[in-house]
């Protein structure tokens, strides 16, 4: 199913994104010249009555800020978008529709136009602080039960569980990402994550998101493995627990 | 004679002093979702989280069959519902929960007059929260580690696959600072028909708070994970 609403690459939908360092690594690049094109896809698609809609994760791990290590913090991602937003990628051939069509489609649907804000809860310390344009978005693979924090960022240009995916637990439960609901699931925090193969974390501090407080890192502490290889199987290897919630305009915190 | 006493009252002085000393103020924090019911108002899939504020010195542990667990009853608990734009907070009345951890099954939450698993249990694993299994209602019988607290109570479990260093370093005691996850279970009285078991009712008797009172079931079809946390202080 073709994308009727195409649009060539438009360097003012893509400037906070060009911002980013990751747009370096995304240009002469196959795959990654691919996920830009459905990024601009996905900007220009908003053309209905506005539906902001807020995104909130939330988990207990480790994370760094600025240099700061922060263990056992309270970790709640915020993103802040418009549900005519909303479009299903589709990666095998750069076409992006309108909406989101899981379970039927291969790929998975999300929202990359908004604002993503961290807030770190530490003891008696709170910082809140906002993530630069272009490098997280929303994403829900309801065909394999994820949803979270996608990013562009790391040696692989595109990260589905970094900085937090959510999958099993409730997630399943979920139908698009336009209705109010919350979901648990199991916690995610890994750049490298792959499907259906072994694999490792790289160092999230190696590929900081960057922030207005500094750069970013989150970690994923607590996990199954043999020696570091994370065995990936049906209900997942990370033994953390997070909450995913859609929320109406005004009601997050 | 009276030199012995001296020693004994100054040995028990110490004693006291060091139980004094390792007294502090804790607070276990458990959110998940679930749906229920606060007062006059029902929720589904909403955000729940209770928190009990207690002191160190009021953790008691006991054995028995090979069985460890650890207990706090004396505290104050609230609730915290959080679902679309309306947040209800409140207390329970006292005396309502008590946080427990059995360490040697992996089962850790709230028990109450109730039940010892209810209103909530992490790594419930089955019918009888006996912790064998790992899943929470609507399967039964797999083996697999699901979360922090069936990870740390058997660690082979899923060989070859172990937990990470940091997940086996985390203290399992209701003193020190933890996280522990895991499947949720949220029922005063399951049923098992033919593998599957469901929550098709609160408990004749709810608990008790400042708005009326609460209960808590397992979302219909749906498997929840929670997070319990132990945190120094009064976790403000």
């Amino acid at each position: 199913m073709a994308f009727d609403r195409a649009v060539p690459i438009d360097s003012t939908h893509l400037e906070g994104f060009m911002k980013t360092r990751a747009v370096g690594r995304l240009i002469g690049r196959g795959m990654r010249t691919r996920t830009a094109m459905i990024f601009a896809a996905v900007l220009a698609c908003g053309d209905a009555a506005a539906a902001p809609t807020t995104y909130e994760g939330l988990v207990v791990t480790d994370v760094s800020l600025a240099g700061t290590i922060y263990r056992q913090a309270e970790v709640t991602i915020i993103f802040t978008g418009d549900t005519n937003d909303i479009g299903t990628f589709n990666f095998s051939n750069n076409t992006i529709v309108p909406g989101c069509l899981q379970p039927q489609s291969p790929d998975y649907c999300g929202i990359v136009k908004g604002v993503t804000r961290i807030r770190i809860v530490s003891g008696a310390t709170r910082i809140d602080a906002t993530i630069d344009p272009g490098q997280v978005f929303v994403a829900l693979d309801s065909k394999n039960g994820g949803v979270g924090f996608s990013s562009f960022i790391g040696p692989n240009g595109f990260e589905p569980v970094y900085p937090l995916g959510l999958d099993a637990g409730s997630v399943y439960s979920l139908n698009g990402l336009a209705a109010a609901a919350n979901v648990t699931g199991k916690a995610y925090s890994c750049i490298g994550f792959a499907p259906s193969t072994t694999y490792t974390c790289a160092e999230p501090t190696r590929f900081p998101l960057n922030t207005n407080r500094g750069p970013l890192a989150i970690y994923m502490p607590y996990y199954m493995s043999q020696k570091g290889v994370i065995t990936w199987h049906y209900d997942g290897a990370s033994l953390n627990a997070g909450v995913f919630s859609i929320l109406p305009t005004g009601a997050e915190d | 004679m009276i030199k012995a006493l001296h020693s004994g009252f100054a040995a028990a002085a110490l004693l006291a002093l060091a139980a004094a000393a390792d007294a502090h103020p804790v607070t276990y924090r458990l959110t998940t979702v679930t749906d229920g019911q606060i007062g006059s108002v029902s929720f589904h899939s909403a955000v729940v989280t209770i928190e009990f504020k207690g002191d160190t010195r009021s953790v008691q542990t006991t054995t028995a069959g090979g069985v460890t667990v650890h207990q706090n009853a004396k505290g104050s608990a609230n609730v915290t519902v959080v679902s679309g734009g309306t947040t209800i907070m409140t207390k329970f009345l006292p005396g309502e929960i008590f946080a427990r951890y059995d360490v040697s099954n992996g089962v850790v939450g709230f028990g109450s007059s109730v039940g010892p698993y209810y209103p909530f249990s992490i790594d419930c694993g089955n019918v009888s929260c006996s912790g064998s299994g790992d899943w929470g209602p609507g399967w039964i019988g797999t083996t697999s580690v699901d979360g922090i607290a069936a990870a740390l109570a058997d660690p082979n479990t899923d060989s070859p696959d172990y937990p990470s260093d940091a997940t086996l370093n985390l203290p399992n005691d209701l003193i020190q600072p933890t996280i522990l996850t895991g499947y949720v279970s949220a029922c005063a009285s399951y049923v098992l028909n033919n593998f599957y078991w469901s929550c098709p009712a609160p408990p004749t008797v709810p608990l008790k708070t400042q708005l009326g009172t609460f209960y808590v079931q397992d979302s219909s079809g749906e498997m929840q994970v929670g997070v319990f946390r132990v945190l120094s202080g009064s976790g403000d």
